[in-house]
């Protein structure tokens, strides 16, 4: 039978006198060889089996720091269209609202549009009306959505409701 | 939107969805989201007093919100580093930090390194940076699906070289448009790709066609691997979280999928393979992939003519049950497509073989048993609520509604174990098109098929 080395980590962090594991991040750290410590034979403490033993004891830990150096699995992505900036403000815009036709955006859009005109007097709300709508209709690649708010002179749009 | 300034008033835990839409049409990943509105906001007649509360947060998604992103191009993570007192320490720590970011699936983990994602690129002679999902990367968040991706992966989930050229066809399968991935992963229906795998390549890389085909099982390990592998791709590339980038409501055997191999040892004389339907030949290694979201095992007698045909009654009666994802797409249904796939019949050998011996069935004869005894009835259609997506299909009203168009489109394939008292239906989602591909294998694949025989024993003689 081979002789085996068992030890329990509670044990080992015992002996070594160590607080406990710490996990250290560096996400943009320098590459660093992935080190794996070997147990030393030459230093590892005999263990003798005996029908009782289930477990042995260790005069001496053999084990050093190991740092391991992976893949993201995220993988990469390509960007190819970029978020617009924003408006400074909205007076004076055109407001667009885009509709799902769910999760009540039937009354929450009123209810902006409402908030919105009493803040910018001068802002114009087209409302969803205006454009396609409904879930069927505005998930459509090339559902001409886009040239819709452009004829109306839409200068921000708001879409709902995600849910 | 058309280079038009756009917020979405989105609810409490939808961010990451709403980002993944727009990472799909080549958007960065963070979408316009400013804040996040309790989800009891959203149902019939809710207190919209949060909306009145936070309308400078709506404003403020036009006027304030900055992208972290604003070039355009291809971005790749870093790698990471993780330390530990010891190697066990460290492999923990790195799990630890994997489930935190969301890059595992609850299962542990091998560390992807540079040196383990080498050894398994040498499955492949393609070049690490070969993407293999199409532009869009894998949906909906975008991810690109490189040779050296899906190294990455399968170095997670113990992988090994010959699994690469197999995972390469995989991928390509399911993210190929026609499979529209941007539904299936992301539904409410809990889909899975189930993979079939024909050709010599499935013994050698050690897959089941037989006992426990769709589970785990050491003699066959390949689509306990592969199938993990699909899952983390669709998680980690394709944004696939739950309740976030996928809202299926249940996500059964999502941990490994289904991929398994066809029993072609036991398919009868006469009797095509899913690959020779399909237009491949027998010493093709073809990769077929379908959307699956139940399953039902049915027990049975055979071995006479009648009790052949009372096995075929259990299978039709599943068939035929209340399951309207068979009518998902309706662009799908139609006569003449042979990608359409409502389901697959799995049929053990010893049955197959059986109604060729006893019934005298080609596979047609099958197909169309089967076909004519699965109708729904109208009955049934108007109980469950089905009517008008019944009607949507083209099918006439007031009579009973069929499985497929045509008995043709029946999906049969023979596998299971040898004992064949069982039979099993899995039934599809019709949200895309069965789609195969041929998997493509290095030059050096002999010498590492010897490497798979030192490493691992001789093959299993059990199929």
């Amino acid at each position: 039978m081979k002789k085996t080395l068992s030890l329990t980590r509670r044990k080992m962090l015992q002996l070594t006198g160590t607080v406990g594991a710490g996990a250290l991040l560096a996400a943009c750290a320098p590459k660093v060889e992935e080190t794996v410590a070997p147990v030393d034979p030459t230093v590892a403490p005999t263990v003798v089996p005996t029908e009782a033993a289930a477990t042995a004891v260790p005069t001496e830990a053999a084990s050093a720091p190991v740092s391991l150096t992976v893949y993201n699995p995220t993988g990469s992505f390509r960007v190819t269209q970029t978020f617009v900036p924003r408006l400074d403000t909205l007076d004076g815009k055109t407001i667009a609202f885009v509709s799902n036709d769910s999760w009540e955006a039937d009354r929450t859009f009123p209810l902006i549009q409402q908030l919105l005109q009493e803040r910018y007097p001068t802002a114009t709300i087209i409302t969803s009306d205006n454009f396609s709508h409904g879930t069927d209709r505005i998930t459509v690649a090339n559902s001409g959505l886009g040239e819709q708010l452009l004829e109306a002179g839409a200068q921000a749009a708001i879409v709902g409701n995600a849910g | 939107m058309a280079g038009i300034p756009t917020m979405v008033l989105t609810r409490q835990g939808f961010t990451q969805v709403v980002s993944n839409a727009f990472a799909g049409f080549g958007f960065p990943s963070d979408g316009p989201v400013v804040y996040e509105f309790p989800m009891e906001m959203f149902v019939k007649g809710s207190d919209l007093t949060p909306l009145q509360d936070n309308i400078d947060k709506v404003i403020a998604g036009l006027t304030e919100w900055t992208p972290k992103i604003t070039e355009k191009g291809v971005y790749d993570p870093d790698m990471v580093t993780v330390e530990g007192e010891d190697y066990r320490s460290a492999q923990e720590n790195l799990n630890l930090l994997f489930l935190r970011n969301q890059w595992r699936d609850g299962f542990p983990v091998l560390p992807p390194t540079e040196d383990q994602v080498k050894r398994i690129l040498t499955g492949t002679n393609l070049d690490p940076s070969t993407e293999i999902s199409p532009e869009g990367g894998v949906v909906p968040r975008g991810g690109i699906a490189t040779v050296n991706s899906l190294a990455v992966i399968l170095a997670m989930v113990g992988g090994r070289p010959e699994h690469l050229p197999v995972l390469i066809a995989i991928v390509k399968a399911i993210t190929d448009p026609r499979m529209l991935m941007q539904s299936w992963n992301a539904t409410t229906c809990s889909v899975i790709p189930a993979v079939i795998i024909n050709g010599p390549i499935a013994k050698q890389i050690r897959l089941g066609s037989g006992y426990g085909m769709l589970g785990p099982d050491p003699l066959h390990p390949a689509g306990q691997i592969l199938g993990r592998a699909i899952r983390l791709i669709q998680q980690d590339l394709g944004g696939a979280l739950p309740g976030n980038g996928t809202m299926a409501i249940y996500g059964g055997m999502r941990s490994t999928n289904a991929v398994f191999a066809e029993d072609e040892e036991g398919t009868p004389e006469g009797w095509t393979t899913i690959a020779e339907e399909r237009g491949y030949s027998r010493d093709q290694n073809i990769v077929t992939v379908t959307e699956i979201n139940s399953m039902q095992n049915c027990i049975w007698d055979f071995g006479t003519e009648q009790t052949n045909n009372e096995c075929l009654m259990k299978i039709a009666s599943q068939m035929g049950a209340t399951n309207r994802n068979r009518w998902s797409h309706p662009d799908m249904w139609k006569a003449d497509n042979p990608n359409l796939c409502s389901g697959l019949f799995l049929c053990p050998r010893g049955l197959a073989q059986s109604l060729v011996s006893e019934n005298n069935y080609s596979k047609g004869d099958v197909k169309k048993f089967l076909w004519d005894n699965s109708f729904m009835p109208w009955e049934e259609v108007v109980a469950t609520g089905q009517t008008e997506v019944v009607l949507e299909l083209g099918l006439p009203e007031g009579e009973a509604a069929p499985v497929t168009p045509t008995p043709e489109q029946v999906k049969i394939m023979v596998a299971g174990g040898d004992q064949s008292g069982h039979g099993y239906w899995m039934a599809a989602v019709v949200q895309g098109d069965m789609v195969s591909t041929e998997i493509e294998l290095p030059p050096n694949w002999d010498d590492m098929m010897k490497q798979a025989e030192a490493d691992w024993g001789p093959l299993p003689t059990s199929h």
